[in-house]
């Protein structure tokens, strides 16, 4: 009954450790989603910025703000265009390295699991046979 | 490799994958199957919605004004009147709105129609791959299920002395080990008529007559030690049959080492092209093997091997393994009485390169 509060210590860690990658799962999937979401409107804004592109300097160009639509100088649009692709992409750089750090803590975490389990096996096997 | 040992270890399929492990691969893999044909019948749906607008636009301005049935509030309609039939505000999207023509609409949407077009393929060709991923599974798990077993065996390389030999290592080595003293054998030979060689060589400048008589021994001597020695040491065989009388002259001897106290010595390799149509008539060119050539300042010794060589190189088809000799531009032409062989007509001489070939070739 000696090792009885020692197992107990190593199925609390493990439990705690448990939570803990969940939550990093959960914020992996949910930076996925976003990420999902940004190259979306990435692609939007590609689309945007090619029919611009492709229209003479004299076309009217307008931007919906609220209910109104607001003209707009077509450089001042392509400019605009051009910058809010920058922002997304740079987002989605950001959030790529987020990623990646949550990758190395769910392996690391894994790992930590892996082995309080292999602790625990071996306690209870001690457990047994004593 | 003893006949005892075991070869290689079967593992059961299933062991490995267990089929309640590959159903729920399969399982999940079909599940995103699923998800990707309902966006791709979304993107289906664009675009019909997208060629029928396109056609809509494209109508539109055939008229000055259309008379429609407006609709207001979603419940109620009223009859109005479409004018401005060729004014068009299209959204680019993010917000952005451009007037144009029922024309330019046409024409973006016609590009917003292919990109969905690309989004579609694209999308097929996911699909595609997915459900050969999710067949691969089923099926490994159908043969996991029938208890299919998987065996693996280390490769050992054969070395290509013994692809014909048995598998025994015990052979192998007595096979390694008489290569060995074999081409130690010829080694040693081959350096030993180096010696001799060198000694004909000092003194046969005195008297031609002595030295040529050795040199035949020698050179068929060493040509059959040579072969031995190529075809032990996997040497391809070098089936290169040398006309002596080019017009650089070129004479073989049938040795590996040069003799670097030659002062006029000229290395050659085979790749010069006065050498080419030499070699490439008789199609086999090793040509990680370098010739390396030696001269001989002397005349008389030099040209009596040179006739020895190339009539040994015409009667017996030998593997030319050795080096080429090559004579300086300076020096003088073979007299043709001494350099030629006797299937070689007595005419041929240095100025004739071409025609003496031929012959050579057509008398083989």
């Amino acid at each position: 009954m000696a090792l009885s509060p020692a197992l107990r210590e190593l199925q609390r860690d493990l439990e705690s450790e448990a939570n803990a990658l969940s939550k990093i799962q959960k914020d992996i999937s949910k930076n996925h989603q976003v990420r999902k979401q940004y190259i979306v409107q990435l692609g939007e804004n590609e689309l945007v910025l090619k029919e611009l592109d492709l229209l003479k300097e004299d076309a009217n160009v307008y931007k919906l703000i609220g209910p109104v639509l607001v003209k707009q100088d077509l450089a001042e649009a392509r400019a605009n265009v051009n910058k809010r692709i920058e922002y997304i992409t740079a987002e989605l750089k950001r959030l790529e390295g987020i990623l990646r750090d949550f990758e190395n803590k769910q392996t690391s975490k894994k790992e930590s699991i892996m082995k309080l389990q292999q602790k625990i096996q071996g306690a209870q096997a001690g457990k047994t046979k004593a | 490799m003893a006949a005892s040992e075991v070869k290689g270890k079967a593992i059961a399929l299933d062991s490995v994958y267990s089929p309640e492990e590959t159903a729920k691969a399969v399982h999940r893999v079909e599940e995103v199957v699923a998800e990707r044909r309902r966006e791709l019948d979304g993107l289906r749906r664009f675009a019909a919605e997208n060629s029928s607008l396109s056609s809509l636009v494209q109508r539109l301005p055939d008229e000055t004004f259309h008379d429609i049935m407006v609709p207001f509030g979603g419940v109620a309609f009223f009859p109005g009147r479409l004018i401005h039939t060729n004014e068009l505000l299209v959204l680019l999207g993010e917000g952005y709105y451009a007037e144009r023509s029922a024309k330019q609409t046409a024409e973006i949407l016609q590009r917003r129609g292919k990109s969905l077009e690309d989004q579609i393929d694209f999308l097929k060709a996911t699909i595609a791959d997915l459900e050969a991923e999710a067949k691969f599974f089923s099926s490994t798990a159908t043969e996991a299920a029938e208890g299919l077993v998987e065996i693996r065996e280390e490769y050992i390389e054969h070395s290509q002395d013994n692809i014909s030999g048995s598998s025994s290592s015990k052979r192998d080595e007595d096979i390694e080990r008489e290569k060995d003293e074999e081409y130690k054998r010829v080694m040693a030979r081959l350096n030993e008529l180096e010696m001799e060689e060198q000694e004909a060589g000092s003194d046969g400048e005195e008297d031609a007559d002595e030295v040529e008589q050795p040199g035949i021994s020698e050179m068929e001597e060493e040509s059959d030690e040579e072969e031995e020695m190529t075809s032990t040491n996997e040497f391809r065989t070098h089936r290169a049959d040398i006309s002596f009388s080019e017009p650089k002259e070129a004479t073989a001897i049938g040795k590996m080492i040069s003799q670097p106290k030659v002062p006029a010595a000229k290395v050659v390799t085979f790749s010069i092209p006065e050498e080419q149509p030499v070699s490439t008539s008789e199609s086999i060119i090793p040509s990680q093997i370098q010739h390396y050539a030696t001269l001989k300042p002397t005349d008389n010794p030099e040209e009596s091997k040179t006739s020895h060589k190339s009539m040994m190189g015409s009667s017996t088809r030998r593997a030319f393994t050795g080096s080429i000799v090559e004579h300086d531009h300076g020096l003088a032409p073979i007299h043709p009485q001494i350099s030629t062989p006797a299937d070689q007509p007595p005419s041929s001489n240095p100025s004739r390169p071409v025609s003496r070939f031929k012959l050579q070739k057509g008398s083989r």
